[in-house]
């Protein structure tokens, strides 16, 4: 079955590549632009791995992770951080076992990250 | 060495009556001898020199006659107190002690007493050093530690002021790294992944969505570009390195150009407008004038989302340039309009954009280097708009040399000048003048009338005579008494002459009148 993917980024160029990398991949690929449209489909579409940037306007990395956290169905997803220099998140990410991707990060590393979460 | 037997031959010797004359009439020390009522029976050539009267003047006198004024009185009551009990010791132990010479000098000294008695009578002996030269170089001793303890206070603040200048600079370029890391890292993943989406492209020959990424490795280029620029502008502000440098070129076609430029880094949708208005052909810094622009456009596009629009206008009359930048962006939250322009600042609705906070600090002290000004108002959530305004006609800095003997005039009228603006050259007389027109050639010339050595007449009188000189402004500086030498000066070809004392504001107009006569 394909695999869904949720890409959250404010930035234009990063969200739309990193999505294109993904679907030619065979991922089926959705996008956000913030933690809190981000959090909304996360709980409509229930992707089987999120990506998602720490800094972003409205709501940020670490309030994604919040009000995924908080809410049961939403809770177990795992979660992929990538961000450009977030010491904080790196070193929360690690404390609770989710990936971090440091930006600028290659495909491979990328692929590598989502399979590892996926247990494919 | 001597031995114990050769000690107590010497002091047998001075118990004789003429080894004490020796001692009494060689010693270079005064020694003065006085009854218990305090009158001087026996004075040595030593005391008759360090005070200055014969020994006939001293002998029978009040010891008292050697003391100053002051401290007569309190001398008569030690005096009476020590024949009570007299034995010898220093006197005033722990006190400065003076005396007075017949001149009337009075001078610090050092004295022991001693006592004896002679047919019943009881005498005092004092022995009396004159101390002025060791005072003195204890003095200069005192004065010399507290110049060295000055300068070493004053070095080791020098010294604080530096290190914390090199702590603050140490801090900047800490920040500058971290700085540099984050914002490099965002376009460096767009090229990355673009690279990456290129490959495959090849293989499933989609060129359309090459193309699309080869754009997207240009434009973040761009931006990589941009920042870095920001960066070594910073660096190179901060170091004083930049001067202005000026071309004229065409404003129009220029700002065209920079909006090029800002191609590729619009958001989707987002327009920039531009209106040009009035003459094209400006002389200004073009390097700085265009890194000002991006900067302000890249703000604009930043803060403001998707399909907005970005205005630029531009009113160029002859002598002055503004433009404006209006965004309908996020704009700055007002209790954070006063932080704009600071290093680093970014205002708290900005945090998650990407950014360093150089930009406006940048922008700002560009404008300062341009002779201009940045303006801005801003509304949250409603957008901003930035104005800079710039001079186009730039007044050349006009060197005035100012010949005054009287130190203060010269210097306040100096510091006035300079604060009008002008370029402000002082000579203290007509030589010093002259030789200073020689070597510097000066747009004007403010000079006394009345001084030592070559006097203002003179001056001029020189100048005319030669043809490099005889065109420069000549304004005399006269106190109105010199009626006389003002008619001669005029005639000879002074511009102008100003009585003293004279208002600042019409020195200003005088000699602005001369420079656009010239």
């Amino acid at each position: 079955m394909m695999k869904t993917v949720l890409v959250i980024d404010d930035n234009l160029e990063v969200r739309e590549n990193t999505a294109e990398l993904l679907e030619l991949e065979g991922f089926n690929v959705l996008t956000a632009t913030n933690g809190l449209d981000g959090f909304e489909q996360t709980k409509i579409n229930l992707p089987d791995v999120v990506l998602c940037d720490v800094m972003m306007p409205e709501l940020d990395g670490m309030g994604y992770l919040n009000l995924v956290k908080k809410d049961s169905t939403t809770s177990k997803i795992p979660l992929i951080f990538f961000s450009a220099g977030s010491a904080p998140m790196e070193v929360k990410s690690m404390q609770h076992d989710y990936s971090f991707l440091r930006k600028p990060f290659t495909d491979v590393a990328l692929l590598a990250a989502i399979t590892h979460c996926l247990h494919i | 060495m001597y031995s114990a037997v050769d000690m107590e031959e010497k002091i047998i010797a001075v118990e004789s009556e003429a080894g004490f004359r020796v001692l009494f009439e060689y010693a270079t020390l005064g020694i003065l001898v006085t009854n218990a009522n305090g009158r001087i029976e026996l004075a040595n050539p030593g005391a008759t020199k360090l005070f200055g009267y014969d020994t006939a003047e001293l002998t029978g006198q009040l010891i008292e006659i050697l003391i100053p004024e002051g401290l007569r009185h309190r001398h008569v009551q030690h005096r009476d107190k020590y024949f009570d009990k007299p034995k010898a010791r220093p006197m005033g132990l722990g006190m400065e002690l003076f005396a007075k010479k017949k001149d009337g000098t009075i001078f610090p000294v050092e004295i022991s007493l001693g006592h004896y008695q002679l047919g019943g009578e009881q005498l005092a002996v004092a022995f009396i050093t004159d101390i002025s030269a060791r005072k003195e170089s204890e003095q200069k001793l005192r004065k010399s530690n507290e110049e060295l303890e000055n300068r070493v206070r004053e070095r080791t603040l020098e010294l604080t002021e530096a290190l914390e200048h090199q702590k603050e600079i140490n801090e900047l370029k800490s920040r500058f790294v971290s700085f540099a890391s984050h914002e490099f890292r965002t376009p460096l993943s767009t090229i990355l992944s673009s690279i990456a989406l290129v490959d495959r492209y090849i293989d499933l020959n989609n060129e359309e969505k090459r193309k699309k990424h080869i754009e997207r490795i240009k434009s973040s280029v761009k931006t990589l570009t941009f920042i870095l620029n920001d960066f070594l502008s910073l660096d190179k502000l901060e170091q004083g390195k930049i001067e202005a440098e000026k071309e004229t070129f065409d404003l129009e076609l220029f700002v065209r150009d920079v909006l090029e430029e800002m191609d590729g880094l619009l958001k989707e949708g987002q327009k920039i407008v531009f209106h040009y208005d009035g003459i094209r052909k400006i002389t200004k810094d073009k390097e700085i004038l265009r890194n000002v622009l991006l900067n302000l456009l890249s703000n604009a596009v930043k803060y403001s989302t998707e399909d907005k629009l970005i205005t630029l206008n531009a009113i160029v009359a002859a002598d002055m340039a503004i433009i404006e930048v209006i965004d309908q962006g996020i704009g700055v939250p007002e209790d954070e309009h006063k932080f704009l322009f600071n290093k680093f600042f970014r205002a708290k609705n900005a945090i998650n954009f990407q950014g360093t906070g150089l930009g406006l600090n940048i922008v700002k002290r560009y404008m300062e280097l341009m002779n201009g000004t940045i303006d801005f108002e801003s509304q949250l959530n409603e957008g901003t708009k930035v104005t800079i305004k710039f001079p186009l006609i730039e007044h050349k800095k006009s060197t005035i040399l100012l010949i005054e003997d009287n130190a203060e005039i010269s210097e306040n009228t100096a510091e006035l000048l300079e604060i009008s603006g002008f370029k402000v050259r002082v000579a203290f007389n007509g030589t010093e003048g002259l030789s200073m027109i020689e070597k510097e050639h000066p747009d004007i010339i403010l000079c006394d009338i009345q001084m030592p050595e070559t006097n203002g007449i003179e001056v001029l009188a020189v100048l005319k005579k030669k043809k490099s000189t005889s065109s420069i402004p000549f304004i005399f500086l006269t106190a109105s008494v010199e009626k006389k030498e003002i008619l001669e000066g005029l005639k000879m070809g002074a511009d102008e002459y100003l009585c003293k004392p004279f208002e600042f504001n019409v020195l200003i107009e005088v000699i602005e009148r001369c420079l656009k006569n010239k």
